[in-house]
């Protein structure tokens, strides 16, 4: 009952994050000078040589129908309608479609490269950061730490650009810009060839933001574990005369991941950026090629609708790390109530 | 360790003065290898930042037609007769391949150019004042490009030590005004309480909910095109300000709120004296070493950030040279096999980040002084 109470709670503290972060995404559209019209305007002039007073009637039954004349908020709360019940984002003016199908598949990708990299870098992190902790000072432990001090100092821009040199030039590798080879791109079911070509595809990514992510949470991981197993209860266990072994995963590990789980929700953050920018080092087409291009040719619809999209992602995913927070430790719930 | 308390017993035999909180400090981070060459590396980035000027041999925009895409060239103190001669570096014989027409070029013995120190160049600025006097160039007037140089011709070294500035500066910039906003907002937030401070831990919690590489590449979208580099640059840095300040101002409203009930601070409202003059006398000087850390830990941050948006091309603006900008050469995969080269302010990025974390990490175990792990 209090875990409920405490999901409600939490889903109702996040409604006025999302409308704020609604209105700062129509900000951005509204914050650039020229609307739709105004690009459809040019548009049409230099394809047909029609003059601006020509086309200014159809310009103003245009804005019309779209609702472009009416004040600021009448135009926030159309915009808002259009997303929450036709998931209408707008038109992109560069690609001239719906920004939904530009946008399309793209999101799924990043998303889902995303999430494999904050599952496999938390992972890596946590495994690394117990190896580091129990053989502290010794070889093992400061080759983790090595690697992952130049996973954080080492910028991701760089590593990939170095990474598509190799791939470019020594390797001769084929397999970039792109998410699927010629032979697979037509192929519609899945087969675990089509799924081999894809690793090939966007392993970078992964490398990169895998070997990135687990930096911090193999510091944060070697940190907590060691000042766990200083604690008396792990004292305790030993004298009792448990194993080792059974002492770290039963009491000290879970007790240490206590604080690597509650930054999940900021990892995903991370995660997710660092794959917009490798993939616009790579060109590989996810959402990161298509927020540059239409940053420099200001395509704001779509801008704000990838803005707005992953905003929303993240504070998903800061509740759902809340949620696993508060199902693992009664003491998260229960802090909320005594709060109040 | 065992030095220092031997240092610490010697101190209190001699004149039994008591060290002052910074002076333990000082004395805590010298002791820590790691932290020092931290600091030395960051003194070394900095004098760069302020007379990056002196160590380039030509200007950031200098070209020389001669040399498009000249490899680097290797400081040499043996002459080619195998004996010891002043630093030399060899000049380049320029081959077309006859096949591909591509240019290649062949370090060559005949064309020597001796360098030398303080030679006189091009003019520069150093804080307002100009000079003439480099750290060192060619002898005979051929130009040396020790980095190699660009596809326009400009020497890459030179370019990189005028980009530190552009770089550190945008920095500093963003890392101080983040620090008095997120000081100002997190210390009154966490000292007044009330309504005051829960419309302010909403705002703050709403600033962080942003995706921050999203937003960063929306705002600079919506930055007017026609503008100059220096407006650009400004506004770029104030964007960048507009998520930081969170961070901190959260960390210290804790650490206030905590801060707030203790002895001292309380004596001090007893006594009567203002809020203005708790929180300027007592409470921000105990917030001093945290502000510290947080700000050596963020200038990493915000290199690496303008390094990448710059690297876009959506950054520090032309004719303004920063890392990042070098870099957005080598976006180019052509270029960047034909020079290599160009990759080189990577290292300059690697050097001031491992730098600035390592001081970082000093600073926050010495921040500690009565701890004795």
């Amino acid at each position: 009952m209090a875990l409920l109470l405490y999901f409600v709670k939490r889903i109702l503290v996040a409604i006025p994050l999302l409308i704020g972060i609604s209105i700062v995404s129509f900000g951005l559209v509204v914050a650039v000078p020229g609307d739709f019209v105004d690009s459809w305007m040019a548009q049409t002039m230099a394809q047909t040589g029609m003059s601006a007073a020509e086309l200014k009637p159809q310009a103003e039954e245009l804005r019309q129908k779209l609702g472009l004349d009416k004040s600021l908020v009448h135009q926030y709360v159309l915009w808002l309608k259009g997303i929450v019940f036709s998931g209408d984002f707008g038109q992109s003016f560069v690609y001239s479609k719906p920004v939904t199908e530009v946008i399309g598949l793209r999101l799924p990708r990043t998303l889902g490269l995303a999430i494999v990299t904050l599952i496999l870098g938390q992972g890596i992190g946590v495994l690394l950061g117990i190896y580091a902790a129990t053989h502290q000072y010794k070889l093992g432990d400061n080759l983790a730490t090595l690697v992952a001090f130049l996973g954080i100092v080492i910028p991701k821009f760089v590593m990939s650009l170095i990474i598509l040199y190799l791939m470019a030039y020594v390797w001769n590798s084929s397999y970039i810009g792109s998410l699927y080879s010629p032979e697979f791109i037509l192929q519609e079911h899945f087969s675990f060839a089509k799924l081999w070509d894809f690793f090939l595809h966007v392993w970078p990514i992964l490398f990169i933001s895998v070997w990135a992510g687990q930096a911090y949470t193999t510091r944060m991981m070697r940190g907590n574990l060691l000042d766990v197993m200083n604690a008396q209860y792990i004292e305790t266990a030993r004298a009792k005369g448990l194993s080792r072994r059974k002492t770290l995963f039963r009491h000290a590990v879970p007790n240490a991941l206590h604080p690597v789980i509650m930054n999940m929700g900021g990892r995903f953050d991370y995660m997710i950026k660092g794959e917009i920018e490798i993939a616009i080092v790579l060109g590989i087409p996810t959402l990161g090629p298509l927020i540059l291009s239409s940053v420099t040719e200001r395509d704001m619809y779509v801008l704000s609708a990838i803005f707005l999209l992953v905003s929303v992602l993240l504070v998903i995913g800061n509740l759902i790390a809340d949620f696993a927070l508060a199902v693992l430790d009664p003491r998260v719930r229960r802090a909320e109530f005594t709060k109040e | 360790m065992n030095a220092l308390t031997q240092l610490d017993m010697n101190a209190e035999n001699a004149n039994h003065v008591s060290l002052s909180y910074w002076q333990l400090v000082r004395r805590r981070f010298m002791a820590n290898r790691y932290g020092m060459a931290g600091l030395i590396g960051c003194l070394i980035v900095l004098s760069c930042t302020i007379f990056g000027g002196f160590f380039a041999p030509y200007g950031a925009q200098t070209k020389d037609r001669n040399a498009i895409y000249s490899p680097p060239q290797l400081i040499s103190i043996i002459s080619p007769d195998g004996e010891l001669t002043r630093p030399y570096v060899r000049g380049f014989e320029e081959k077309m391949d006859p096949v591909t027409f591509e240019f290649t070029f062949e370090p060559s013995d005949n064309k020597i150019v001796p360098l030398g120190l303080f030679v006189k160049g091009e003019p520069y600025e150093i804080l307002g004042l100009t000079f003439e006097t480099h750290l060192f160039g060619s002898l005979n007037g051929v130009p040396v490009h020790l980095l190699g140089t660009d596809g326009l011709g400009r020497d890459v070294f030179s370019r990189m030590m005028y980009g530190t500035r552009i770089t550190i500066l945008m920095a500093v910039m963003v890392m101080a005004a983040a620090c008095v906003i997120g000081t100002m907002i997190g210390v009154s937030s966490g000292y007044f309480g009330g309504t005051y401070d829960l419309v302010v831990q909403r705002g703050v919690e709403f600033v962080k909910s942003f995706p921050d590489l999203p937003l960063y590449l929306a705002l600079v979208a919506i930055l007017p095109r026609r503008a100059d580099a220096m407006a650009v640059f400004v506004m770029f840095a104030g964007i960048l300000v507009l998520l930081r300040w969170a961070d901190l101002a959260r960390e210290l409203r804790g650490k206030v709120v905590a801060i707030k009930s203790v002895e001292f601070v309380r004596a001090a409202v007893a006594v009567g004296a203002s809020d203005g003059r708790i929180i300027r006398r007592h409470i921000i000087p105990n917030m001093s070493s945290h502000i510290l850390v947080w700000a050596t830990y963020t200038l990493p941050e915000i290199i690496l950030l303008e390094s990448f948006l710059s690297f876009l091309g959506v950054g520090v603006q032309l004719p303004m040279v920063s890392w990042g900008s070098m870099l957005n050469q080598a976006r180019d995969i052509q270029a960047l096999t034909a020079a290599p080269w160009l990759l080189a302010p990577v290292g300059m990025i690697v050097i001031s980040v491992l730098a600035f974390n390592a001081l970082g990490d000093g600073l926050r175990d010495a921040m500690d002084p009565y701890s004795n792990d």
